[in-house]
């Protein structure tokens, strides 16, 4: 039989965590050994879900009481990611990254100097790569079924999570310090833009290309919020492809403090769309549908029930691999500085109302 | 045009007393119209120079009266949807008599968001790839930030078209949720390929929609000449738009429309 790794999950605070609960409890590819919470709030609602896992209130004192772990979802606040990573290098720990280790640049350098002085893996949450859907709309384009590919346009909008996930709400804890959008503006960075990496990584996919300008620009708030809700991001590729994206928080939302049924108030929560343009045609591609829709419990609204393969199986997967034969992930942490880049760059053109060329 | 477009305006110009004694002439990209309240050349090729030659000229903005659109901005008018704040259009099709230059599309969408809003376009930064595509990002007086992905693709393709306003209170969108093409109201199959009818009009029945939409829209203007002075200051400003579009693409800047 396969080797299983033994797998912790740190602070349990990430808007992603409950999709690893699932994961790591069904793949016996993975033995989930302990989780750590961030507090004791965070522990009660852990212990709702009926797991029989150990609980720590320190993630320290759980690698401590735990040297068989061989990984450890970091999945904390923004703001908390290099202290967990600096933890988990101490104790010699591969990684599961979320997906934004980081906005600030040296401090992103320090993690990838980390990981590789110690030798460790650092796999980067990027689920939307083991999604069928996105994975064929992506092969198709590079395959030439469409000629050259003129411009990568992508959706990932979604009701906003910071009524659930607090932390996600304040610039500090999401974005890792207070910025301002821009001058007279009373918001800060940290918002949708933040919580949405997902389409400027397939983009980079997509193009074979890497960044040669962003240009971004916010809109009025939905919400009374500190942060951008609503955004748009234009600009073009090195290799002359352009792009589209809308990373907005446009999808309304009830605000409940645990994600569940009822949580959305349009009928579809999330949404990954690309269109691709292409000198022979154009792929339109929906990675989260078609579905199937309902009425009724709990607040009587039409609603999309969605129907897609889990990412996270595909992802686990791989993190389980890299581990057994010591191999960098597909998303590494070196690969995904870019993509982070290019979002800092997004706020930059904000700030200025210029577009923002990339080195 | 259809053999019925003629016959059709003719007949609901007289049944609805919009206009006496109405001939209709078609050229390349404009229907000219000669009646009891004047002369008039309606174009819709808007890469085109038209003569000034006794017509007046008129933009013909036939999505004006597209009931869809109309019905988009009613939600707003009627306070369904609040405060906008960004729209997103997507406008990717094959080329066709209405569409021949991405200069058509842009006036088209500009217009569009414009009357759906009811704002004013003031900045544009664009991105073109040569003549057959272009992003563009494009801001108003009253800070609507709208995104556009406007191009063609190649002949027989399905269109792909979308407009979605969000507000503070909720969207209104043109495409249904979980779908990615148009959807009509009529399908046959028969093996290998599907015909699809849009019969939308039962005044102008068997009609393509953008031509029951460019009788719709004549038989409007017509009706109180005063909207064709609108109609031209709009177009005067529609130019504006197209021109800060094409200068963001030169010189990679925000660029604020004149006038």
């Amino acid at each position: 039989m396969m080797r299983q790794v033994n797998m912790a999950i740190s602070s349990l605070t990430h808007a992603h965590v409950r999709k690893y609960y699932a994961t790591l409890n069904d793949n016996a590819k993975l033995n989930w050994v302990a989780v750590s919470c961030a507090n004791e709030a965070v522990a009660e609602d852990f212990k709702l879900y009926g797991y029989d896992i150990p609980i720590y209130m320190s993630t320290e004192q759980m690698l401590k009481e735990h040297p068989e772990i061989d990984g450890v979802v970091i999945a904390s606040e923004n703001h908390q990611h290099f202290a967990d990573m600096e933890l988990c290098a101490k104790y010699g720990k591969h990684m599961l990254s979320m997906k934004i280790p980081t906005f600030d640049l040296e401090e992103y350098d320090r993690m990838i100097r980390l990981v590789e002085e110690k030798d460790l893996i650092c796999q980067v949450e990027l689920e939307m790569h083991y999604n069928p859907s996105c994975r064929r709309a992506i092969e198709l384009a590079r395959s030439g079924a469409i000629g050259d590919i003129v411009s990568f346009n992508a959706t990932n909008i979604t009701l906003s999570p910071v009524w659930a996930f607090p932390w996600q709400g304040v610039p500090e804890r999401s974005y890792g310090k207070r910025v301002p959008l821009r001058e007279g503006d009373s918001r800060f960075r940290g918002g949708a833009l933040s919580d949405h990496p997902h389409i400027f990584d397939m983009l980079r996919w997509c193009t074979g290309s890497d960044f040669d300008y962003v240009f971004a620009d916010v809109a009025d708030n939905i919400r009374d919020i500190e942060e951008e809700d609503v955004l748009y991001v234009t600009g073009q590729m090195k290799n002359g492809c352009k792009f589209l994206l809308d990373p907005s928080w446009s999808r309304l939302e009830e605000k409940i403090k645990r994600p569940g049924p009822g949580w959305e108030v349009l009928p579809k929560r999330m949404e990954v769309n690309f269109s691709i343009v292409g000198t022979e045609g154009v792929i339109q591609a929906d990675c989260f549908g078609p579905n199937v829709y309902f009425n009724g419990g709990p607040n009587n609204r039409y609603t999309v029930q969605y129907t897609y393969f889990d990412e996270w199986i595909g992802m686990m997967d791989e993190f389980h691999s890299c581990i057994l034969n010591h191999t960098q992930p597909k998303i590494n942490l070196q690969w995904h500085r870019k993509t982070i880049e290019a979002m800092v760059r997004c706020y930059d053109s904000i700030a200025s109302g210029e577009p923002v060329y990339i080195k | 045009m259809d053999s019925k477009f003629v016959p059709y305006l003719t007949e609901l110009a007289e049944k609805y007393s919009v206009a006496h004694g109405l001939a209709v002439e078609l050229e390349a990209g404009a229907v000219k119209i000669t009646c009891s309240k004047g002369a008039f050349r309606f174009f819709y090729d808007f890469a085109k120079t038209f003569p000034q030659d006794g017509y007046r000229n008129v933009p013909l903005y036939h999505w004006q009266l597209k009931r869809r659109y109309v019905e988009l901005r009613n939600i707003l008018d009627n306070g369904m949807v609040v405060h906008p704040l960004a729209m997103r259009i997507h406008h990717i099709v094959p080329r066709d008599i209405f569409t021949r230059s991405l200069k058509d599309i842009i006036v088209f969408e500009s217009n569009l968001a414009e009357f759906i809003t009811r704002q004013k376009i003031g900045k544009a930064f664009s991105s073109f790839s040569g003549e057959v595509y272009t992003n563009c990002i494009l801001s108003t007086d009253g800070n609507v930030k709208i995104s556009m992905e406007l191009g063609f693709s190649p002949d027989g393709s399905e269109p792909v078209l979308l407009h979605e306003i969000i507000g503070k209170n909720g969207l209104a969108c043109d495409v249904t949720v979980d779908t990615q093409t148009q959807q009509y109201p009529i399908y046959v199959f028969k093996g290998k390929e599907t015909q699809k009818y849009t019969d939308i009009d039962a005044e102008l029945y068997d009609m393509e929609n953008t031509q029951v939409d460019a009788i719709r829209f004549i038989l409007w203007a017509l009706t109180d000449t005063s909207r064709m002075d609108e109609l031209c200051e709009n177009y005067a400003h529609m130019e504006k738009v197209y021109e800060a579009v094409l200068a963001s693409d030169r010189s990679v800047r925000y660029t604020n429309v004149e006038g």
